[in-house]
């Protein structure tokens, strides 16, 4: 039988020292909430665990100068109380709200939901509207630094090389001109992966009042979370009115058909962006709340 | 009577609750024995093959594997998991490995190691080679492909033809036909399966299950292995869960030959997987209804047509079909009422037993036709049934049997009257994106198994030295509370508290035959032998305390554990003092047997409301209020029975909104754990009242009926009711999950959202 090692690095030199160590068959182990579904199913073997959970020094929320620095191993509870990221980051915010149950929010990690790289990833469809870039660490001591976009591949998949851990995300704070959201739909209102979920940022000048800086973040429609251009273009210099409301819906279900052409979710899925867009819309309230006629 | 019951009708907690929360009880898979082994099994990656060689000698050359076995070297005998008693009319299709596989989890091969890791590992070794064979996922195709016969006699497995009373002139009365699909689901235990047996050195056998029945698991591995029944003892050990999922043999006899075979300790657990794929599931039906009404709503025809999917085997899919043609007319007065049903097999997971046996998949296409009954006859559904419902003492024409006390206009009426049904019917829907609507669903079942064979049960109560008791019976507790029920039923009787009686669970060895936990028969049946048997103990107290105090025993009366000579208080003696004033002359002989027969088989019943808000931009349903009205008799435990009611509404939402277990072009279920198979959480949960109708007509304990399957029957049929007052559909294929729900509404707006 093969046997794992387990190693709880407590300092960055101990957790360097640790991924020194890594091969392809190695794991990081944050919260464990996808790692050891993972690790059990059958054909899995795992030489080497690197436990970050004795590594209190990679869980904060920082302001740095105009950013906004956040560990890898921030809990989706911590992200969820503190008082940074709701004023500097409001979508991530309702998006760490809004992951699994209480008990799922304890333990799992801001670095985990990325790293794992599911397409209804909440976290990471929070991160790619904020545009957020990963600082990783290696087995030489090396960090680096890099878009998030560049290191989410696909579902499952991401550009980490073995022995390279997320140690920190980092994005500009939202201003008071900044508005964002978070929205998700699941198979039921609580402990459900999204089906389909937003993260909207937007720059809303009180006195041009139109919209800037459109970010949108679409999660679960495609191999991972990403940004759309098109959409945001659509917004980028609207005001904020009921049209621009419809626009985003419209152009929500259109990216929606664009990423799952054919699939058999897709009559269902551009239906419920339509809800979505709205949701996301309403949650920045910027305007009176506003819904379409619903047939 | 009602006001002198001193323990019926008050509330107790189940009762190991006190080990379960402590964790000191003792589950299925934490039993361990010296030396036991782990077995593991191979389960049929395709759905519909031969195995044409299994090469297990890597598997064996691993250490610690101790065999490996398959259809090669076991018996080809096969057996039916459902049969209860010898000779019991059943379909023997099942072998304990299959040489011809007939759905993805079907046994191909066991490992026996002395490690679960090692077993797993070998398993993996094991090469087998399958010539694949046509799959046929659906009764359709399977009727259809009758070259592709998925057992010898064909595809179509059972048929059965139920007519009742006379056709009448339904000429200008109104034609409503409708077809409902309920799903496969999974039960959802919250402990999977497991069981442990321990082969002898004597050829003996000792098997440890969390089964619903010993004694029937005892006839199926008795006759299958060819070993006498007093060598083979079976077990019965605290479970988490059945909902039915344990009441057929599913592990026990694989579990049982491996452990005869190795004549070692071998333990079986499966994980939730294994659980889903290759245990059982509730049967997937369609069933399709045509009505005749007269204008005023009186119904003057019923045929229905429903086509159940067995699965890969027969389990007891057969007298499923016999069950779903006996309830309707349990429920509705039918001038003439017919009824087919076909049972087909499939290359899909097993079906079978599941809480509720037939009720909730017929009773929920009868609801959700007679809503749309309602909808052509512009009436009010409370008022269409009020219209048709049985009444007490009516004689069900199918059964030719009394439905008793039966008291489900009742709980229409009273149940419409707390609900403030009218009004809330009468209000608007809504236009915007979030739309309300109320529905409405009655529910029969049954009590026990009368009717359909002797249903008997046996049970044995002796009183201790001080004055404390035992009851010797074959009870399963499956999580409704059994043990609790029958000592407060002895307790009520004795005058004595329940915390005064032990009362364990069964074991062929040692407590008397008794069928198990299932078709409603425990309160009913059971229960009634608690009471006779517990009347017949009082006489025997009585009859010693006459002789103790020397008086008639005529003129004794039994009180709070002290008898008194009536009139001459002065004069008693406590139950605890018997043994010793006696000198122990009477205390042997205060023991009581009873063999109890069953003389009836009366209807319970459940009306249930529910109130609905659809979302239609994401086909989310929330439910947002629920009231179940049950007609139970008479309450015996009372939280127990509104728990039963409250668990048995989250079952049935997720019934209607969104457990399923579909399989994909392979025959291979989407769906492997809780993760994708969603089941209804506290947040989505509505509150639940509970209503009670108690008139204790019939021959329960203290007029007790049943309450854990009834109250699920109609609890699907008033959500989806619910949701079709909201939109203005009429969806019947359930679940309604969100994109069928999207589905309709696009549909109804005309092909554009
Ligand atoms: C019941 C339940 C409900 C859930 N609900 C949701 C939900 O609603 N929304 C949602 O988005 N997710 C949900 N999840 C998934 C999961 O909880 C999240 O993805 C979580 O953020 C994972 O973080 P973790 O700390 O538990 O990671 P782990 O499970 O420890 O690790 C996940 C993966 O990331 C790697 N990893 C971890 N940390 C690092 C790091 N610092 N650097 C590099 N690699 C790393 C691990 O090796 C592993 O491959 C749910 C899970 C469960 C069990």
């Amino acid at each position: 039988m093969s046997t794992t090692d387990v190693v709880a690095p407590a300092t960055t030199d101990e957790l360097v020292a640790a991924l020194a160590r890594a091969t392809p068959m190695t794991r990081l182990l944050a919260g464990g909430t996808d790692l050891v579904n993972d690790i059990r199913r059958p054909g899995r073997q795992t030489d080497l665990l690197i436990d970050l959970s004795h590594m209190p020094a990679l869980s904060y929320v920082r302001h740095d100068g105009d950013m906004l620095r956040v560990g890898a191993m921030t809990t989706f509870t911590e992200l969820q109380a503190d008082p940074l990221v709701h004023e500097h980051a409001f979508c991530l915010e309702r998006a760490a709200s809004q992951v699994g149950s209480a008990q799922i929010r304890n333990v799992a990690t801001i670095g985990g939901n990325v790293a794992n790289a599911s397409p209804c990833a909440d976290g990471a469809t929070a991160l790619v509207a904020l545009s957020a870039e990963v600082t990783t660490l290696d087995g030489s001591g090396h960090r680096a630094t890099r878009p998030l976009r560049d290191v989410l591949l696909g579902s499952g998949r991401t550009a980490l090389t073995d022995g390279e851990a997320i140690v920190e995300f980092a994005f500009a704070a939202l201003g008071n001109e900044h508005r964002s959201a978070f929205a998700k739909i699941g198979w039921r209102t609580a402990v459900s992966v999204a089906r389909l979920s937003m993260a909207l940022v937007v720059r809303f000048d009180p006195v041009a009042e139109v919209l800037s800086e459109v970010r949108v973040g679409l999660g679960a429609v495609g191999e991972t979370a990403f940004r759309d251009a098109v959409l945001e273009g659509l917004l980028e210099g609207r005001p904020a009115d009921e049209e621009s409301a419809r626009i985003l819906a419209e152009g929500c279900a259109d990216a929606v058909r664009r990423s799952i052409p054919g699939r058999y979710s897709l009559p269902y899925k551009e239906r419920a962006a339509v809800g979505l867009a709205y949701d996301a819309w309403n949650a920045l309230r910027i305007c009176p709340p506003c819904e379409p006629a619903w047939g | 009577m009602t006001e002198d019951l001193r323990y019926v009708g008050k509330s107790y907690p189940v009762h190991d609750v006190a080990q379960k929360v402590t964790g000191e009880l003792v589950y299925g898979s934490d039993l361990n024995f010296p030396g036991m082994l782990h077995a593991k099994l191979l389960l049929s990656p395709i759905a519909h093959g031969m195995v044409r060689s299994v090469d297990s000698s890597r598997a064996e050359a691993l250490p610690g594997v101790i065999r490996v076995f398959s259809h090669l070297n076991s018996p080809a005998d096969t057996y039916c998991r459902a049969r209860i008693y010898p000779g019991q009319e059943c379909a023997i299709d099942e072998t304990l490995f299959s040489e011809h596989v007939r759905f993805v989890g079907d046994r191909v091969a066991a490992v026996v190691a002395t490690s679960q890791a090692i077993a797993e590992a070998a398993v993996a070794l094991i090469e087998v080679d399958y010539e694949e064979l046509p799959a046929l996922l659906t009764t359709e195709q399977a009727l259809e492909r009758a070259d592709v016969p998925i057992h010898a006699d064909g595809n179509l497995l059972y048929e059965h033809h139920i007519e009742s009373g006379e056709r009448v002139d339904t000429s200008g009365g109104v034609l409503v036909s409708s077809t409902t699909g309920t799903p496969r689901v999974h039960h959802a235990a919250l402990e999977p399966h497991v069981c442990v047996a321990q082969g002898h050195s004597t050829g003996g056998l000792t098997v440890w299950t969390t089964s619903q029945g010993v004694y029937g698991v005892r006839t199926v591995i008795a006759e299958l292995l060819g070993l006498e029944y007093h060598r083979l003892r079976v077990i019965k050990v605290p479970m988490g869960g059945s909902f039915g999922g344990k009441t057929e043999f599913i592990l026990e006899p694989v579990t049982a030959f491996l452990a005869h075979e190795t004549r070692r300790a071998v333990k079986l657990l499966f994980d939730r997987e294994e659980c889903i794929r290759a245990t059982m599931v509730r049967p997937a039906t369609e069933t399709t209804i045509r009505t005749a009404c007269a204008a005023d709503g009186r119904l003057l025809d019923f045929e229905a047509a429903t086509t159940l999917d067995s699965g890969g085997y027969a389990a007891s899919t057969p007298d499923y079909a016999d069950h779903m043609c006996e309830k309707v007319t349990r429920l509705y007065r039918l001038p003439h009422y017919d009824h087919r049903c076909q049972v087909v097999y499939t290359n899909t997971p097993v079906a079978g037993a599941a809480r509720g046996w037939g009720a909730p998949e017929m009773i929920t296409a009868v609801e959700i036709h007679l809503d749309k009954v309602a909808r052509r006859l512009r009436l009010d559904p409370v008022d269409l049934r009020l219209k048709n419902l049985i009444q007490p003492f009516d004689i069900d024409p199918v059964t030719d049997m009394s439905l008793g006390d039966a008291r489900v206009v009742e709980c229409l009426e009273r149940g419409a009257v707390a609900f403030d049904w009218t009004a809330r019917r009468a209000r608007a829907r809504g236009k915007g994106r979030y739309r309300r609507g109320v529905g409405v669903a009655c529910g029969a079942h049954k009590n026990g198994m009368f009717g359909h064979f002797p249903e008997a049960s046996n049970m044995a109560l002796k009183m201790n030295e001080d004055g404390t008791f035992e009851l010797s019976a074959s009870l399963h507790e499956v999580g409704c509370g059994v043990v609790t029920t029958m000592k407060i039923i002895v307790a009520e009787v004795l005058g004595v508290h329940p915390d005064l009686i032990a009362a364990g669970e069964a074991d062929t060895s040692t407590t008397p035959f008794d069928y198990g936990t299932f078709g409603s028969r425990m309160t009913y049946v059971a229960g009634a032998c608690a009471e006779v048997t517990a009347k017949k103990l009082k006489s025997a107290i009585l009859a010693a305390a006459a002789d103790v105090l020397q008086a008639p025993v005529e003129e004794l009366v039994a009180r709070e554990g002290v008898v008194y000579v009536a009139g001459a208080e002065a004069r008693s003696v406590a139950f605890r003092d018997i043994a010793r004033f006696g000198d122990m002359k009477h205390l042997p002989a205060i023991r009581a047997a009873v063999t109890y027969y069953a003389t009836s088989n009366p209807g319970s019943y459940s009306v249930q409301f529910a109130e609905v808000e659809v979302d239609c931009a994401t086909g989310l349903t929330a439910v947002t209020d629920f009231l179940a009205v049950g007609d139970v008799g008479r309450a015996i435990n009372r939280g127990m029975v509104k728990a039963q009611f409250q668990g048995a509404v989250q079952m049935g939402i997720g019934y209607a909104l969104y457990e399923h277990v579909d399989v994909d072009e392979a025959g291979r279920s989407g769906v492997d754990g809780f993760k994708n198979y969603h089941m209804v959480n506290a947040p989505d949960m509505p509150d639940i009242d509970v209503l009670l109708v108690e008139h204790e007509g019939d021959h329960g304990p203290f007029g007790a009926k049943s309450v854990g399957e009834i109250a699920m029957v109609p609890t699907a049929a008033a959500v989806v009711n619910a949701v079709n007052n909201a939109l203005g559909t009429e969806l019947s294929d359930l679940p309604l999950i969100p994109d069928r729900i999207i589905a309709a509404l696009a549909a109804s707006a005309g092909g554009g959202a």
